[in-house]
C-alpha cells in the first residue's frame, strides 16, 4: 500500500467541515434526557474519588452500631461466654467435704490411711469410735491371728 | 466540576465525519443531517449510558437508515414529482487559503470515483474505520472492502497530475 501513501496522507489532510452549532443543538433536543443520563454515569477521575468516599461513610453508623451492640452484652453478661459450648458443671456441692479436709499435712501412724490421721477419719467415717480407738476402747475386736 | 455531557465530546469529534458520510448516502445537506440526528440518536440511547458508542454502530445506522428513507423518498417522488438538487463533495470540507485549488481539484477527484468507491474511501480516510469495520456498515466482504478502496486510490493518483494542471485553467478562465 506504500505505493498511495502520498494521495492517502494528502486525503487526510483535508478535513471536513464540523456540525454546525444549530445542529448539534437539534441533536441535544432530540437525545432530550438520554444525554443527560450519559452525564450522570460517566464522571471525570475526581467524580469517581468523590463517590467512594461518599460510600465509604454510608458504611461507618452499621459498623458503629454493630460495636455498640457487642460491647453492651458483653456489659450485661460479663461472664458467660455466649459463643463456646457450656461445659459441664464441675462445681463442688457445699454439703461434700472437700478433699483437702481429708488430707493432713501430717501422717498419723495409727491411722489406717496414709494422709489421713486418725481424728479426721473417725469424725468423717460414721463408723464406732470404738472400732478406731483399738485397743483401749471396751468393745475392741480381737485382732487378726491372735 | 465539567457539566459538559459525554455525547457532545463523541459528537464533536465524529459528528463531521458522519455528515459527510451521510453526504453521500442522501440526496441532500438537510437530508444528511436528519440521518446523523435519527440515527445518533437511536445508537445513543441503546448504548450511551457506558459512556463511549463505537462510531461503525453510527455509520451503520446511518446507512440503514438512508436506505429505509430513499425507499420512502422513491416513493413521494413519484407523487410529488419532487425535483431535488445535489451539492459538490467539497462543499462538506474546510478549506485552507493556500492549499485551496489543489484541495478542490483533489476533491473533484473524489466527487468522480464511482459512489461505491467513493463511500469505501471515505469510511477509511475520513471515517478512520478499519476494513472489517467497512465491510460490517456496508455488509461487504473483506476482499471487496479492500479491492474498491484500492481501485480508488489507484484512480486519484492516475488523474491527479491531469486534475492539477487543468485547475488553474479553471481558474483563469473563471477569472477572465
Amino acid at each position: 500500500m506504500s505505493e498511495f501513501e502520498d494521495i492517502e496522507k494528502e486525503l487526510q489532510a483535508l478535513q471536513p467541515k464540523p456540525p454546525t452549532n444549530a445542529f448539534t443543538a437539534r441533536v441535544a433536543d432530540a437525545l432530550g434526557d438520554s444525554g443527560d443520563i450519559s452525564l450522570r454515569r460517566v464522571s471525570s477521575p475526581h467524580g469517581v474519588k468523590k463517590s467512594r468516599s461518599k460510600k465509604l461513610y454510608l458504611f461507618i453508623p452499621p459498623v458503629l452500631a454493630i460495636a455498640a451492640s457487642l460491647v453492651w452484652i458483653f456489659y450485661i453478661f460479663p461472664s458467660q461466654s455466649l459463643f463456646l459450648p457450656k461445659s459441664p458443671d464441675t462445681t463442688i456441692p457445699e454439703s461434700q467435704p472437700s478433699l483437702s479436709t481429708f488430707v493432713s499435712a501430717e501422717d498419723d501412724e495409727a491411722s489406717p490411711l496414709h494422709g489421713v490421721s486418725l481424728q479426721e477419719l473417725q469424725a468423717h467415717s460414721g463408723g464406732p469410735d470404738q472400732w478406731l480407738a483399738g485397743p483401749a476402747g471396751p468393745a475392741a475386736p480381737n485382732p487378726p491371728g491372735g | 466540576m465539567n457539566t459538559e455531557p459525554i455525547w457532545k465530546s463523541w459528537f464533536a469529534r465524529h459528528g463531521a465525519k458522519l455528515l459527510l458520510f451521510a453526504r453521500q448516502q442522501a440526496r441532500n445537506p438537510h437530508d444528511a443531517e436528519d440521518l446523523v440526528q435519527e440515527a445518533f440518536v437511536r445508537i445513543w440511547r441503546l448504548y450511551g449510558h457506558t459512556g463511549e458508542v463505537a462510531p461503525g454502530l453510527v455509520y451503520r445506522a446511518v446507512r440503514r437508515l438512508a436506505i429505509d428513507w430513499a425507499r420512502s423518498l422513491d416513493r413521494r417522488k413519484i407523487r410529488e414529482q419532487k425535483v431535488i438538487a445535489d451539492s459538490p463533495f467539497h462543499e462538506s470540507f474546510k478549506f485552507s487559503l493556500e492549499q485551496d485549488e489543489r484541495q478542490k481539484a483533489i476533491l473533484a477527484m473524489v466527487d468522480r470515483l464511482p459512489p461505491e468507491q467513493k463511500e469505501v474511501l471515505t469510511l477509511k480516510i475520513w471515517g478512520e474505520l478499519t476494513f472489517d469495520e467497512i465491510g460490517r456498515t456496508l455488509d461487504l466482504s473483506l476482499n471487496t472492502v479492500a479491492s474498491r478502496y484500492r481501485y480508488a486510490l489507484r484512480k486519484l493518483k492516475d488523474w491527479l497530475p491531469a486534475a492539477l494542471e487543468d485547475a488553474p485553467q479553471v481558474e483563469k478562465k473563471k477569472e477572465s
